[in-house]
């Protein structure tokens, strides 16, 4: 897991569930979000995020999250999550 | 309103059976994330809520959502859906299938799971081909399309799962895209309100198959031009308008698709989207058998 | 009452409180009388579209706790065939009342024949255990269907009633006992985190958590670990079909169940099943008149096969004859038993026309002249 906290959001990045679709980072509106060299996002702008979650929306494998100060719901604990049985 | 990814997943999803088996970029994903997100806002518990599913990529849905899961065979998930609700109709049911499984192999199924009028809430992803078995011709297939057995394009006219759904008596149709997630959530948790069948078709992407096949671009790209293929429909007008929508297409983005919308009022070739019809008054069928047996208990009494 | 009625009270009585269905000749009758049943004791009658659907909605209504039945004809049984086999991978308990007509496709829709024996058995794809009860009168009609719903309780496995139309057209006078012995579905003793709806247990099955409660598992068709989800692992598929095969295989003596008539002494045995098996009785005592020593084996339990019994029977008797009104379905069956230790003949027809007494005779008295 990738958190990159710099600004009022942050972003977290939940590398086991990704699979490098390219969707968060196309629909971004604010260019927050880059390719790394095998097409995994990384926030590299965090700082002009403005949570609109678009990249959230978008990503169909639950694999990015924007958390603002005051988030809509809890936060889970992902890779333990995927990794419990 | 967004609820966080990993309470989705925490909440209403199986994480340790992640991560999927669905191809990058696929928008099943997001439908998936619009079912649980219907699910908690309408309040429901999960325990009392079931996904049924078919076969194709749709049908794997069943596998990866925290509720009562079937994954039946191909095509018939409204027949063991209508025997779940029958026996259990306090139960929400949701039913999730593809287009060829809805319309092609369960097109029977589907036809008098409407013409019943029983409480399933349906979700048709719409992709416009078979995705699993290597993207062969659907229903959905738009004229022209190139398919794995279609190399020079469709000749078969794609069904119309709206007027489908208008003939066959169900309670509420709405079409949404995997593009516009707020309104895809919002349109599912209204179907689940719905007593009776309520169907929302979504329009959804395989840019790895279809789109390849049609040069339609990558998976945001084909997700794009849902945006400028599709349009909000204003309901006052579909109110007023004197004949049902007619569309030559099931609402398939990769081809353009002429509307015939709300004669002399509006002229729009692109697909509307949003509530496309609500019958009002309509009754689940199995609450009305429900009634039929207490009112008989009554009687005997 | 006649054997579709019998059926129907059987279902009724053992606890049956879901029915869908589609109508077909020599059946009907049975959805006819539960339409009007099952809202009597506050069950579900509902009929679908085609019998795809009805045995899709049986398995449902099963998953959502309810006891849950089908009824049909060759036609639609080969339809179900799918949803059958659905609820086989799936240890969904249900039953599948199959009242028999002659030859393939339509055939002759309102006469009798016992065509579908082997599609009891093998009709779905792949390899599957089945449990296949036949009755023979009205009486066995009602007892073997209330017997059809415990057996796939108690094994959650799909069990089928194959009858014919001699039995399911008959009328006669039956006893009903005023409470059949029924056996219902347990919950799971454990929590739901510890609950595996699909243990790999020998010999056993896992309660199976009706949908709505706490227990929130996956049911699937594809092959599946213990907790149902799909699997390809070659070594867990193996231990499934470990579970699979010897759910039904560890319990053979509560399983089959067959009768003896005149076997002590006999030279030749009939083994003959469902209506047919009425004719084979009667020629039994017509042979016996006749001084020629001829005894009955009717198995009610017609899959799995009575294999060891037969084994046994065919090491007692010179010949064997197999009536049947069919090609000789069950004779295939019977022969490879025999393994040569006595000779095995069918007596055979599926025109439409039920066996009769003297045709069965007129067997056994060729045999025994042959033997003298």
């Amino acid at each position: 897991m990738d958190i990159v906290a710099r600004g009022i959001y942050r972003i977290n990045l939940y590398r086991e569930l990704c699979k490098a679709c390219g969707l968060c980072i196309a629909w971004c509106p604010q260019q927050v979000l880059f390719p790394d060299a095998q097409g995994y996002p990384l926030a590299n702008a965090i700082e002009r995020c403005v949570n609109c979650k678009a990249c959230e929306r978008h990503c169909p494998d639950f694999a990015i999250e924007v958390i603002p100060p005051e988030p809509e719901s809890e936060i889970a604990d992902v890779p333990s999550l995927i990794h419990a049985r | 309103m967004k609820l966080q990814n990993s309470f989705i997943l925490r909440e209403y999803l199986r994480p340790q059976a992640f991560p999927t088996t669905w191809c990058p970029g696929c928008g099943l994903g997001i439908v998936m994330s619009s079912i649980a997100q219907a699910v908690h806002f309408r309040g429901l518990d999960k325990n009392n809520v079931a996904m049924v599913s078919g076969i194709g990529c749709t049908g794997r849905m069943s596998g990866y959502a925290d509720f009562n899961t079937l994954h039946t065979t191909h095509g018939r998930a409204p027949a063991f859906a209508t025997g779940l609700k029958m026996a259990r109709p306090d139960m929400s049911v949701i039913v999730v299938m593809g287009d060829g499984d809805s319309m092609s192999i369960g097109g029977n199924h589907l036809v008098h799971a409407m013409r019943r009028n029983i409480g399933l809430t349906a979700v048709v992803v719409n992709n416009a081909v078979y995705g699993l078995t290597g993207g062969q011709s659907s229903p959905t297939t738009p004229v022209g399309g190139r398919t794995s057995t279609a190399a020079s394009g469709s000749f078969e006219r794609p069904m119309n799962l709206e007027t489908l759904a208008r003939a066959a008596g169900a309670a509420f149709y709405a079409r949404a895209t995997v593009n516009q997630t707020a309104a895809l959530t919002r349109l599912i948790e209204r179907a689940m309100g719905v007593s009776g069948f309520a169907l929302v078709e979504v329009v959804s992407n395989c840019h790895v198959l279809y789109g390849r096949m049609n040069e339609l671009g990558d998976a945001s790209q084909m997700m794009k031009s849902m945006e400028e293929q599709t349009r909000r429909v204003n309901p006052v007008l579909l109110r007023r308008a004197a004949a049902p929508l007619r569309l030559t297409s099931a609402g398939s983005p990769a081809t353009p698709v002429s509307t015939a919308t709300a004669q002399g009022v509006h002229q729009d070739p692109r697909v509307p989207r949003g509530v496309i019809f609500e019958r009002h008054g309509s009754r689940d069928y199995s609450s009305r058998y429900y009634a039929m047996l207490e009112q008989k208990a009554r009687a005997r009494a | 009452m006649h054997g579709n009625e019998a059926a129907a009270e059987g279902a009724i009585a053992a606890g049956c409180r879901f029915y869908a269905g589609y109508p077909i000749t020599p059946s009907t009758e049975i959805a006819e009388i539960l339409s009007g049943r099952l809202p009597e004791v506050g069950g579900v009658f509902i009929q679908m579209e085609d019998e795809i659907a009805s045995m899709a909605a049986i398995i449902g209504a099963s998953l959502g706790g309810l006891k849950s039945a089908t009824a049909t004809s060759g036609p639609g049984f080969s339809l179900m065939q799918e949803n059958l086999g659905f609820a086989v991978a799936s240890e969904i308990p249900c039953v599948v009342i199959n009242v028999q007509r002659v030859g393939p496709s339509t055939g002759l829709p309102t006469k009798a024949a016992q065509g579908d024996v082997m599609q009891a058995r093998w009709g779905t794809h792949g390899d599957h255990p089945i449990i296949v009860l036949v009755p023979s009168s009205v009486q066995e009609a009602y007892v073997l269907t209330v017997r059809a719903f415990n057996l796939a309780e108690k094994f959650r496995t799909p069990v089928i009633v194959l009858m014919d139309a001699i039995v399911a057209q008959l009328k006669e006078k039956v006893e009903l006992p005023d409470t059949p012995q029924v056996v219902n579905r347990p919950l799971p003793a454990e929590s739901p985190e510890a609950y595996k709806p699909f243990a790999f247990t020998e010999g056993g099955v896992a309660p199976l958590a009706p949908f709505g409660r706490e227990y929130r598992y996956h049911v699937t068709g594809l092959l599946h670990d213990e907790h149902g989800f799909p699997t390809e692992d070659a070594e867990v598929v193996s231990r499934w079909w470990r579970h699979m095969t010897s759910k039904i295989d560890a319990h053979l003596d509560e399983i089959l169940q067959w009768e003896e008539a005149l076997l002590d002494d006999a030279e030749i045995a009939l083994v003959a099943y469902g209506g047919t098996a009425r004719a084979a009785a009667h020629a039994v005592t017509l042979a016996r008149a006749q001084g020629t020593r001829a005894g009955l084996f009717k198995p009610l339990t017609i899959w799995p096969f009575p294999e060891k019994a037969m084994r046994e029977l065919a090491g007692r008797v010179e010949r064997i004859i197999v009536p049947e009104m069919n090609l000789g379905q069950i004779r295939l069956e019977v022969e490879r038993l025999a393994g040569g230790r006595a000779a095995v003949e069918g007596v055979n027809r599926a025109d439409g026309l039920a066996i009769t007494p003297e045709q069965i005779l007129a067997a056994i008295m060729k045999v025994s002249r042959l033997a003298a």
